[in-house]
């Protein structure tokens, strides 16, 4: 009975009883997402982490990056000053490993792919014979014969023997445009002269003939009639002519000591390549020497010293003795050093970014773990190629390497037996890999390659901790974040995680507050109630059991529904949640610098937990019976009979006169409402300042954002193909113009290098196509005399910053983009029918060019003085050599291996090539190789030219996304196509996009959230105005029944709301403008207050329609 | 003087479950100078029947005439401010007003000054024999005689000249009671009031000057 009425009267409260079932549903139902969504994205989460793999690569950005096994003394250096115990306190950092590998041995393993001494073979050769051919021979001009007819692509020299001259002979000089000329021996002096002013007595010449004019008498003499026809080069200042030489000797292979790629009975030419080598028909000789290309079908091989300064020739007659012992020993040396293997130790194996980046994978067996010492790990290469299994043994005798060259290598005596515990996969072009762990590790010599380290990293802290080692890296060093997506994978689960939270940080809050209202009316203002139960000895248990029933049953149905509604629609709602978030968080990475590396697949969404279903309801329920048996004991305790004095309680300043109508009794009401009056002022000072924040941040992100587009600069340039190895820079002008033509760029800056040398440091490579090759070579090899706009774009600085520059008064980096600093080297080139080389002009003004201090030193130099070098340069696959003066007018300290030279774009060409308003080649036109105009000339080479850097930066950050369209409707770095553009272009914007995505999405979020909050500000307007004004309907029943119209009545309670309101908002606004926050809050605090107001005045309606007879016949 | 004519009053309402009949064609007139009594069991339609009296609702079918205007031609909100005066059974008065506040508001309804009302509230405070120290204190310090004096007060103050009283003494003692009483007998016989009471109290009953009972929503003849 007791129950059935406990609950019967609750249930009859209707309006009451509805509004906190709706109210009680909702924040379970919220409570149950919220919680739901926050525990399956954090179990997502860790099992994202568990699956993704993040490090940071920490390399130095070297001349010859990436390869691993470049001697860099500077790579050396930043390995050096990088600091270990730094990195290793990061936040975020959980491992951090110098790169330690080293070059072994293993006895019976064959390398496939590159080596270093692929080419070199110590072989016995037999019947020998002579091979001759033709060749150029180079004379010195004293050398010249009597009578000679020479000529270079313009000009031509012919001396005669003629009458009219004592001496028998004389020099004529002409060009094949008709100009002639005569140079005076004795005074140097060049004179010019027209082809019509000739006269008789001078000789005229053409492309092929001279011709001798005296009076009428023509005597045309063709060139072949000279008793000789010779060449003149001008860079080598030789004439060259055709001749007969001893290119080398055929000869059959006999036997092998070691040759890598030749097995059997083989014809073979041999050079001598400057030795002395003549060998004798009939007799057999073992060589030490190379294979090097040859243009025949036949192999070439070169005879090489042994190494440098060898004594012992590198050929031996083996006829009638044993080779000498040193070229069993170069033999063998060659069969290990070919089939090196790289060891690469690690704490943490599959972090290595081979591993990381998918290049290898575990195939079979497992990875050795941190300090397990007697096993390793192989590439699959190894594993097949002798025939291994896991649980197999290796034996590894390790190399020393020369400081200088890793694959000058030396047994270093430290050798192990190791079990194969596991075998990797065997990718393309990566061959002889063994992993061992840190226990095996330290190899100990020189550091080789641009991989300075690796750091193992929290995926969380990932981003921050890559920036913190970034921050303690010596210049030029730079750090690459692998993250295998998870950031972009994470990121919408975190976000989703966090608001997850929040909505149930909030819901808990707001279900605390429902609750504590539903056990206050429910429980707590049942006096009367109490009082007859009490009156008609009713026990107190059963007094609870009335009271309780119905308000728990309540609070337990209604929970119960809502976590029952969570639990079935949270899947669906996280999944919604989780496009929602992706959405959000869809960063455009095209031509990204934040697109590098591989990236994991996305996990498959799991199964929702039912946990936090049941944990809300039990959460509700246990919360309202606790708070329902609070107010329970207040409600008793209140009933009881009272002891002692009541005190008269007096209104401040007594009967108040002050005001009129409906004003005077919202103001007094307001003004002795007591505790209740305070709870409107305190939500809306509250609520005021929390929304005035969240505006005043939402406007300050707006005001980030836009200082962000208008201040920052994202830069860009090209890159090659594989977006992390930023080698081969290389760009075509007409891709750097397009680049430029998108009207995007602030500026753009390009560089083309040539290799350079002085004339006195090249060795002589004597002659022979062996020697021009050991000749190229070495040219290759030698620093660059870099053409650019702006030291941006050298590729030394590119990775670090520009350095200090030294300057000449009157000079600065201008003069790079100056058009007028320098002639072009083009201008030498001829323009007639091929792309020929002219004599250099060597009176032509100096070049002006910044130099290295170190090379500067060197040479003894200072600022403003001149040095002439000879440079080489490549176009369409040809070589021309050239050499100019150059002006220093600045020094700089040097950063890389090379001592490279800066000089103007203009030595190369004009800015215009990129940034004029027309095109060189119009639409689709090709050039052809022949041309006889200089336009024809300047196209043929902006064809077929190729910058060896492009560097940009953009006009506007805001035009970020208009130029990934541009670069795509370009179709820039797209290697998948025949046709397509394969230049890939890198923008510098991942930290633009993070901050700009970041405030985007606060900025979203804002926009989002203040209508929702603005709504339920409304909502609990009405509310805390319902709860309030219903508590006080008697009072307005009595004002209506005293006759106050309808009008007065609302405004005398809706008054009274305002004010309260107003009170904390105006409150809120002060502390807000004495917190310093910016202006604006105030649309935000009177957006609140205008909302909690439209709902207070909807409430004061709702309660002025119930009826008034009912409500004055109310007892209570 | 004829101050309020019931003509065939009658009123029904609708419950959740049935449609009820509460007054059933009532017909009576009030004078003033005379102090009316309206007797029933409960559930008889006395209260419902000073609701319509006091202009809270309008009656289903027929009048009520106030000065031979009916209330349903009447502007309700002035007819309740201007033409009669209620008391209720359980005082209804402002909890968060003084007792002077609480008698200047109807006086302040009609638009009169703060400091005057004040002055009169003192006036009829006085009249209905509470000391002056009541003034400021809230209602609720009061005892319920008291409280219900105010009430009358507060009635007094919008000088309507209809004076209607719900159980005027339903919640005081018998010394409270009597006191409540005499006074409004008082102003019924000294001032002039229509004085209608509803009340089970015979006693209180006995002591005016008409009586009309009702039983079932009609008068028992």
């Amino acid at each position: 009975m007791i129950l059935r009425n406990g609950i019967l009267s609750t249930l009859r409260g209707r309006g009451r009883t509805a509004l906190f079932t709706v109210l009680i549903f909702l924040m379970s139902l919220s409570l149950t997402l919220g919680a739901g969504m926050w525990a399956y994205c954090s179990a997502q989460l860790e099992m994202l982490d568990n699956s993704y793999t993040s490090i940071a690569l920490v390399e130095y950005m070297g001349a010859d990056y990436p390869d691993e096994n470049a001697a860099d003394s500077f790579a050396r250096s930043a390995a050096v000053h990088t600091d270990s115990d730094a990195i290793s306190a990061i936040e975020g950092v959980e491992l951090w490993e110098k790169t330690d590998s080293g070059l072994a041995f293993i006895e019976g393993f064959e390398r496939q792919g590159e080596s270093a001494y692929s080419n070199r073979a110590v072989i016995e050769f037999i019947q020998f014979t002579e091979l001759w051919t033709g060749a150029i021979a180079y004379i010195a001009e004293e050398e010249l014969p009597e009578t000679f007819y020479a000529m270079d692509s313009l000009n031509w020299t012919a001396r005669l023997h003629t009458p009219e001259f004592d001496s028998g002979f004389v020099n004529f000089y002409g060009s094949r445009s008709g100009y002639i000329w005569q140079r005076d021996t004795s005074t140097g002096e060049t004179i010019y002269y027209e082809p019509h002013e000739l006269t008789g007595e001078y000789i005229i010449g053409a492309d092929n003939y001279v011709e001798y004019v005296n009076g009428d008498e023509k005597l045309r003499v063709p060139a072949s009639r000279f008793e000789t026809s010779h060449f003149y080069d001008s860079i080598k200042g030789l004439y060259g002519y055709e001749t007969q030489v001893l290119q080398g000797w055929s000869a059959i292979t006999n036997d092998i000591l070691y040759a890598r790629d030749v097995e059997g009975a083989k014809a073979i030419i041999i050079d001598a390549n400057g030795h002395d080598f003549i060998p004798e028909r009939g007799r057999r000789y073992t060589l030490h020497g190379q294979f090097v290309t040859s243009n025949t079908a036949h192999l070439r091989f070169a005879i090489t010293d042994f190494y440098e300064g060898c004594e012992t020739e590198p050929w031996q007659d083996t006829r009638d003795s044993e080779a000498a012992p040193i070229f069993y020993e170069y033999a063998d040396y060659y069969s290990r050093a070919n089939n090196y293997v790289t060891v690469s130790s690690s704490a943490d194996i599959p972090s290595l970014e081979v591993f990381q980046q998918d290049i290898f994978r575990l195939e079979e067996g497992r990875f050795p773990g941190a300090g397990e010492k007697g096993v390793c790990l192989v590439s699959g290469d190894i594993a097949r190629g002798m025939e291994l299994s896991v649980g197999d043994s290796v034996n590894i005798k390790y190399f020393s390497s020369a400081a200088d060259d890793r694959f000058d290598v030396q047994e270093s005596g430290r050798e192990a037996e190791l079990e194969v515990v596991g075998i990797a996969t065997m990718p393309e072009n990566y061959y002889g890999y063994v992993w061992v762990s840190d226990a095996e590790g330290s190899f100990g010599g020189e550091h080789y390659g641009y991989q300075i380290g690796r750091a193992l990293l929290d995926n969380a802290f990932a981003p921050q901790a890559a920036e913190a080692i970034e921050a303690l890296c010596p210049e030029g060093v730079r750090v690459t974040l692998f993250d295998q997506g998870y950031s972009s994978a994470a990121q919408p689960l975190e976000t989703m995680r966090s608001t997850a939270l929040a909505v149930t940080l909030a819901s808990a809050c707001g279900a605390i507050a429902v609750i504590f209202l539903f056990a206050y009316l429910f429980v707590g203002r049942q006096k009367e109630t109490v009082n007859v139960l009490f009156s008609l000895g009713t026990p107190k248990g059963k007094i609870s059991l009335w009271l309780l029933s119905g308000a728990v049953m309540i609070s337990a149905v209604a929970s119960a529904v809502g976590a029952w509604l969570g639990a079935l629609t949270l899947g669906k709602i996280i999944s919604l949640a989780f496009s929602a978030a992706k959405e959000l968080y869809a960063v455009d990475s095209r031509y990204s610098e934040s697109a590098v590396g591989v990236i994991r697949e996305s996990l498959p969404l799991g199964e929702t937990p039912l946990w936090p279903a049941l944990a809300a309801f039990a959460f509700i329920f246990v919360l309202s019976l606790l708070l329902c048996r609070v107010f329970l004991g207040i409600a008793q305790k209140q009933t009881a009979p009272k002891k002692g004095k009541l005190s008269v309680r007096v209104p401040k300043g007594g009967t108040s006169v002050a005001g009129k109508g409906a004003f005077r009794f919202a103001f007094l009401s307001a003004r002795r409402g007591g505790w209740r009056s305070g709870v409107v002022p305190a939500a809306a000072l509250v609520l005021s300042i929390f929304l005035g924040i969240l505006a005043t941040a939402s406007s300050l992100r707006s005001e980030q954002m836009d200082a962000l587009y208008r201040d920052t600069e994202i830069s860009g340039r090209a890159v090659s193909t594989n977006g992390r190895r930023s080698t081969e820079l290389v760009i075509a002008p007409e891709n750097a113009r397009t680049l430029w033509k998108s009207g995007m760029l602030k500026d753009i800056r390009v560089s083309i290098s040539f290799n350079y040398w002085f004339g006195k440091d090249m060795p002589d490579f004597g002659t022979g196509s062996f020697a021009e090759d050991a000749r190229d070579g070495w040219i290759s090899r030698q620093p660059e005399l870099v053409a650019l706009n702006g030291l941006e774009a050298a590729e030394e600085f590119i990775y670090g910053s520009v350095p200090d520059v030294s300057w000449l008064s009157g000079w600065d980096e201008g003069f790079l983009s100056d058009p007028e600093a320098c002639a072009s080297v083009l201008e030498t080139m001829s323009f007639y029918r091929y792309p020929t080389l002219l004599a250099a002009e060597k009176e032509a003004d100096a070049v002006p060019c910044l130099m290295p201090q170190s090379l500067m030193e060197r040479f003894g130099l200072d600022l403003g003085d001149s040095i002439q070098v000879n440079f080489r340069y490549l176009v369409n696959g040809e070589k021309f050599e050239n050499f100019r003066n150059l002006y220093i007018v600045g020094a700089f300290p040097q950063s890389g291996s090379d001592a490279n030279i800066y000089a103007p774009l203009t030595l190369w060409c004009d800015e215009d090539w990129i940034n004029s308003e027309e095109d060189l080649l119009s639409e689709g036109e090709r050039v052809e190789l022949r041309f006889n105009t200089p336009e024809d000339r300047d196209k043929y080479f902006y064809y077929n030219s190729r910058f060896s850097t492009c560097v940009f930066t953009m006009k506007r950050a805001a035009e970020l996304n208009s130029f990934r369209d541009y670069l795509s409707s370009k179709d820039f770095s797209r290697v998948d196509g025949l046709r397509s553009n394969r230049t890939t272009v890198l923008l510098f914007d991942r930290s633009f996009v993070e901050t700009v995505g970041g405030l985007g999405r606060y900025i979203s979020f804002s926009q989002l959230l203040f209508p929702v909050l603005f709504a339920l500000m409304a909502i609990l307007g009405f509310i805390i105005s319902w709860l309030m004004v219903n508590a006080r309907r008697m009072e307005f029943a009595i004002s209506r029944g005293l006759g106050a119209g309808k009008v007065r009545v609302f405004f005398s309670f809706f008054l009274e709301q305002a004010l309260l309101c107003l009170c904390g908002s105006i409150l809120g606004c002060l502390l807000l403008r004495l917190a310093g926050e910016a202006s604006a809050w105030w649309w935000a605090v009177a957006l609140f207050a205008l909302c909690y107001l439209l709902g207070a005045a909807v409430s004061v309606i709702a309660v002025g329609k119930t009826h008034l007879m009912s409500l004055l016949s109310e007892r209570e | 003087m004829k101050m309020l004519e019931l003509r065939d009053v009658r009123y029904t309402y609708q419950t959740q479950y049935q449609k009820v009949e509460a007054l059933k064609g009532i017909s009576h007139s009030f004078e003033s100078g005379k102090v009316h009594a309206i007797v029933g069991r409960s559930g008889s339609g006395k209260t419902t029947l000073l609701s319509l009296m006091a202009g809270l609702d309008l009656p289903t079918e027929g009048e009520v005439l106030c000065g031979g205007v009916s209330t349903a031609e009447a502007k309700l909100e002035a007819y309740r401010r201007e033409k009669v005066a209620v008391i209720y059974q359980n005082f209804r008065l402002f909890p968060l007003l003084t007792v002077a506040e609480n008698v200047m508001y109807p006086m302040e309804l009609r638009g009169m000054k703060p400091r005057d009302a004040r002055k009169k509230a003192a006036e009829l405070i006085a009249r209905v024999g509470l000391p002056e120290s009541a003034l400021n204190r809230y209602p609720t310090m009061l005892s319920g005689g008291e409280q219900q004096r105010v009430a009358i007060a507060r009635a007094l103050g919008m000088e309507t000249g209809i004076l209607l009283a719900d159980e005027p003494t339903g919640n005081l003692d018998t010394a409270n009671s009597e006191n409540i009483a005499s006074l409004l007998c008082d102003l019924a016989h000294k001032d002039g009031y229509c004085v209608i009471i509803v009340t089970h109290d015979m006693g209180l009953a006995s002591k005016a000057d008409c009586i009309l009972e009702l039983r079932d929503g009609a008068v028992k003849e």
